[in-house]
């Protein structure tokens, strides 16, 4: 799957979203916002790509984040983990969508999705402390 | 061959710097190929160009002011992770390139890579008419500044169209 095609509409969603759903003035982009912008992101990427989870795609770790992060009570670092799982998952499965669907599953079985990884380095980064 | 394929092209405007004008890209392509088994080649003059213009977008990713502002909880933390994200981009670049080389066709790491710091390595990128920044750019300018969410996500979203490669630009707006 192209990466930056999904990159582009799910950030101009993300702002759609953001100013959509915010209901007054000064509000603040705390954890009772994002997931319901990130949902609604996600939706709106979802109508552009046929790929959903399991896909061997950036989806994976993308709507299993998001979809974590609808739980009451889970953390940003149990969202990070959650995709992170799905970026392990993508070693084994078969591409159903993007570049990787055309080539022999042979040749990059135990091989994660570069694109999926690209995802979780970007998740981590954002929320887990550096050390 | 069963199916069809539409290509769309963007050429560019006429007040828009660009290293060739959208008359030349047309002659371009219509021009008589040698390549050994390119035979096909237009044979009538293309088309005169006409520039239509778009009604205004109501995507808020384009638009001007707003008027509303989201603020942030933490703004130095979030500003940080936002720098931090971009570097580990750039660092994973190399493992990300090598992944992408078995499976893929190579680009995802550099592609991703160009979004957060606008570095980019290639042929193209030095014709362009200026240097298209990237996130991080668009954060140690100042653009990025925490005070409104949906301005900064805004102007991520505007790097990304920048620096990104390929289909990114053609479906904003």
């Amino acid at each position: 799957m192209l990466i930056g095609f999904v990159c582009s509409i799910f950030f101009s969603s993300l702002a759609q979203g953001l100013y959509e759903k915010c209901p007054e003035n000064n509000e603040l982009a705390d954890r009772a916002v994002w997931p319901i912008v990130l949902k609604s992101a996600l939706v709106k990427l979802y109508t552009y790509t046929l790929a959903r989870p399991p896909s061997r795609t950036l989806v994976d770790p993308l709507d299993a984040f998001v979809s974590t992060l609808q739980q009451d009570g889970a953390s940003y670092q149990d969202a990070v983990q959650k995709a992170g799982e799905a970026v392990e998952a993508t070693k084994y499965l078969t591409a159903k969508s993007g570049r990787a669907a055309y080539v022999d599953a042979e040749t990059f079985k135990g091989v994660a999705d570069p694109g999926a990884m690209g995802i979780q380095v970007i998740l981590e980064a954002l929320f887990l402390r550096v050390v | 061959m069963p199916g069809f394929s539409i290509t769309l092209l963007l050429l560019p405007r006429p007040d828009e710097a660009a290293p060739y004008d959208a008359t030349q890209i047309l002659c371009f392509l219509d021009d008589v190929p040698d390549a050994p088994g390119w035979k096909w080649a237009r044979s009538v003059p293309p088309d005169e160009v006409t520039f239509v213009s778009l009604p205004p977008s109501s995507n808020i990713a384009a638009s001007g002011q707003l008027d509303r502002v989201f603020g942030t909880q933490n703004r130095e933390g979030y500003l940080e992770a936002i720098r931090r994200a971009c570097e580990a981009v750039s660092k994973a670049e190399p493992e990300l390139t090598r992944m992408d080389r078995i499976a893929g066709d190579g680009d995802c790491g550099l592609t991703l890579m160009s979004g957060a710091t606008s570095k980019r390595l290639g042929l193209f990128r030095e014709t362009r008419a200026e240097v298209k920044k990237g996130i991080l750019k668009r954060l140690e300018q100042g653009d990025i500044t925490g005070e409104d969410v949906i301005q900064d996500v805004r102007v991520i979203s505007e790097a990304i169209n920048d620096a990104m490669d390929g289909t990114s630009g053609a479906l904003y707006s």
